[in-house]
């Protein structure tokens, strides 16, 4: 009877665990997908800075923000652009340490729950000998 | 000669089932659709580009020209271009410039560029994927035919490549026990030792020329030290003359002491058997690579960078660069020899996690001879242990020579 | 009886995968289109209410050359627009028949609009009846009369 209750919790603790690794697995492509868009980002981010650079100090340089295009100073766009790389870096960045974190996460789950497998099938192999 | 007890035969079916290599094949088929949908959506950008590059250049040659403006998708006005000297260009991330034709026509040029260099590293990528496939399809096909695997523990007396090698062992034997520091090291042990310092030789180089690059490529120095094993193993099975003649001269300058081999050693083994999920893109590689990167340590970051997640490399300068150079080899060296070479990589790939550490770690273990037996592969059936054993038979003499003179 | 049972299950299958999803797809997809020829004239129409309303008659703008690069163009007139009215014929209208035009265009896309999604949801309501008359033969296997009434179907 011992037994039983006792493979009862393993299972019901194998199904939580299992659940949070389905949950980390989530998560670490969602930060799949918003470190692919952070990435494009950047790639267009660093061309638009190269463009910047080579134009000539008096060149109109306009942003369109919604429907209007608004004229903007060189220097300060130059600015805005190199502002904007460096936070989507820092982002990147942090990206990365947060999926290091989650995939260390996912293996320790993952070891766990081998690890109840194992028992949860030495208890039952038990079982049937008994 | 040998008493049949000694070797084990594992039908390839079991090690890798007919099904699921189907499976990852019109998986990775999937893969190349993809890729090539969005190429044509990038050709067409190109396209578009070339005829804007044309018209621009155009349109200043007159003052104005009539047209009909549009209004909203479905009107025009009938009215006419003016300023043709002067255009509006979108720079990126919602950012407009003032332009002259000329500068336009500059602008559009380098953009120009910058598609084209991502059609490059696609058609890479493509093309990769379609040595995947074939390898995949191959494997499903032999694992279908009821293909076997046979390995043979390695013995002194062994048959006709370990007597080969013998002779050619002998000579270099007696040169090389004085550095050895065992003194009495087995024939098999001093091969073992020469790939192992093959290796850190090509790791010092690497780390040497592209340490930066790398720091943020590379998790760990382990993977450095797998990456750069698979590449070495790649170069050791490299079939060609001039792969081995080079892989002699780096020899000439190796002086890494025995001790650092061991301590590399002792750094793998334990992990030896899971970097074979990353190995997998590896050894779909073709052996083209490996002649460039022991010849030129450039290319070898190539495609090294390949193994790198996509994403990093549409945006890593050097692996697109040398995606196309791998590419470019690959169409001279690549497509004679590519239906012996899927036969090779299949059962290769498979017996990876077992059978590579063996010449490399285990001294009892060393020539584990693996025969495959299928009609059209006999000849190339000792590929995992090509540095020892039969497919070549006569270099290893003029490169164990080469390395002490 | 269970081979008939059989039969219907996988004709009623057929039905729903190969005819009523695909119909589905389709008439969804025609909807879309004329959700977009709707607004397409919306705005046109709000465009020249606006010139019409200011009194506009000549006009400055900027022409995409294709790739996101802009050409200054002017339209000395505006009292006289071209109307892509079907087929590749572009028809010249003065700003109020244009706008008549536009009215009665509008009409007419707002009733083949109600048209597809009538359309929409009858197929939507075909591939329910279908599902349940598939629960029905899997929960019901034994009674006949709901079985002879799948085949009337």
């Amino acid at each position: 009877m011992s037994s039983s209750t006792a493979v009862r919790d393993l299972q019901k603790d194998l199904e939580n665990k299992a659940n949070d690794l389905g949950k980390i697995q989530k998560d670490i492509g969602k930060n799949h997908q918003l470190r692919k868009k952070y990435t494009i980002q950047l790639g267009e981010n660093e061309l638009v800075l190269k463009e910047l650079d080579l134009l000539e100090e008096d060149a109109n340089v306009y942003k369109l923000i919604g429907p209007v295009l608004v004229k903007q100073d060189l220097a300060e766009a130059n600015a805005n652009v190199r502002k904007r790389i460096e936070y989507i870096s820092a982002e990147l960045k942090r990206l990365d340490a947060i999926l290091q974190d989650m995939e260390e996460k996912q293996n320790n789950k993952r070891e766990t729950i081998m690890k109840l497998q194992q028992r949860l099938q030495s208890i039952q192999a038990g079982k049937a000998k008994a | 000669m040998e008493p049949p007890a000694k070797g084990t035969v594992t039908p390839l079916a079991s090690l890798f089932s007919e099904e699921e290599a189907r499976k990852a094949a019109s998986y990775v088929e999937e893969k190349i659709g993809e890729k090539r949908v969005e190429m044509n959506r990038l050709q067409q950008f190109v396209d578009e580009n070339d005829n804007l590059i044309n018209l621009v250049k155009k349109l200043p040659d007159q003052l104005h020209h009539n047209v009909m403006v549009p209004f909203g998708k479905m009107a025009f006005f009938p009215g006419r271009l003016i300023h043709t000297n002067e255009c509006l260009v979108l720079l990126g991330e919602n950012y407009y410039t003032d332009r002259s034709s000329k500068q336009t026509v500059d602008f559009l040029k380098r953009r120009d560029k910058t598609l084209q260099s991502q059609i490059h590293s696609l058609k890479a990528e493509i093309e990769d994927f379609q040595t995947e496939a074939s390898f995949f399809a191959t494997t499903a096909s032999e694992a279908a035919e009821g293909l076997v695997e046979i390995r043979e523990e390695y013995v002194e007396e062994e048959d006709l490549s370990a007597t080969v090698f013998q002779s050619s062992e002998k000579e270099t034997s007696n040169i090389s026990g004085g550095e050895a520091e065992e003194g009495e090291l087995e024939d098999d042990d001093f091969a073992r030792i020469m790939s192992r310092l093959n290796e850190l030789e090509m790791e010092e180089e690497q780390e040497g020329e592209d340490g930066g690059d790398r720091g943020e490529e590379r998790d760990s120095p382990i993977e450095i030290l797998e990456e750069s094993q698979h590449d070495l193993v790649k170069g050791i099975r490299g079939e060609t003359d001039r792969g081995r003649i080079e892989y002699g001269k780096q020899e000439t300058t190796i002086s890494v002491p025995m001790k650092a081999s061991r301590h590399s050693s002792s750094i793998r083994e334990p992990r030896v058997a899971e970097p074979r999920v990353k190995a997998k893109v590896i050894q779909v590689l073709p052996e083209a690579h490996p002649h460039k990167d022991i010849d030129d340590q450039l290319n070898c970051i190539g495609p090294m960078a390949q193994y790198l997640p996509k994403g990093d490399q549409s945006h890593s300068g050097t692996a697109q660069q040398n995606a196309g150079t791998w590419r470019d080899f690959q169409a001279t060296a690549g497509i004679s020899t590519a239906k012996a070479k899927t036969n090779v990589l299949g059962p290769q790939k498979i017996e990876s996690p077992i059978e590579k550490p063996e010449p490399e770690f285990d001294s009892t273990k060393a020539f584990t001879g693996s025969i495959v037996e299928h009609a059209h592969i006999q000849e190339t059936s000792t590929h995992s242990d090509t540095q020892s054993s039969a497919s070549q038979p006569s270099k290893p003499v003029s490169r164990f020579k080469a390395q002490r003179r | 009886m269970e081979e008939g049972r059989q039969k219907d299950l996988q004709l009623l299958e057929e039905i729903i995968d190969k005819g009523l999803k695909q119909k589905l797809v389709h008439a969804t997809a025609s909807r879309d289109k004329i959700f977009e020829e709707q607004k397409v004239l919306s705005d046109l129409r709000k465009n020249l209410e606006t010139l019409e309303k200011n009194a506009v008659n000549s006009l400055k703008t900027m022409v995409n050359l294709g790739s996101e690069v802009y050409m200054q163009a002017e339209v000395p007139d505006t009292r006289h627009i071209f109307m892509d009215v079907g087929l590749g014929f572009y028809v010249e209208f003065t700003r109020h028949e244009a706008l008549d035009y536009i009215a009665q265009r509008e009409e007419r896309t707002k009733k083949q609009l109600e048209e597809y999604t009538g359309v929409i949801t009858q197929i939507k309501g075909r591939i329910k009846l279908a599902h349940y008359q598939i629960q029905q033969l899997l929960n019901l296997p034994e009674e006949n009369p709901s079985s002879s009434r799948q085949r009337a179907l």
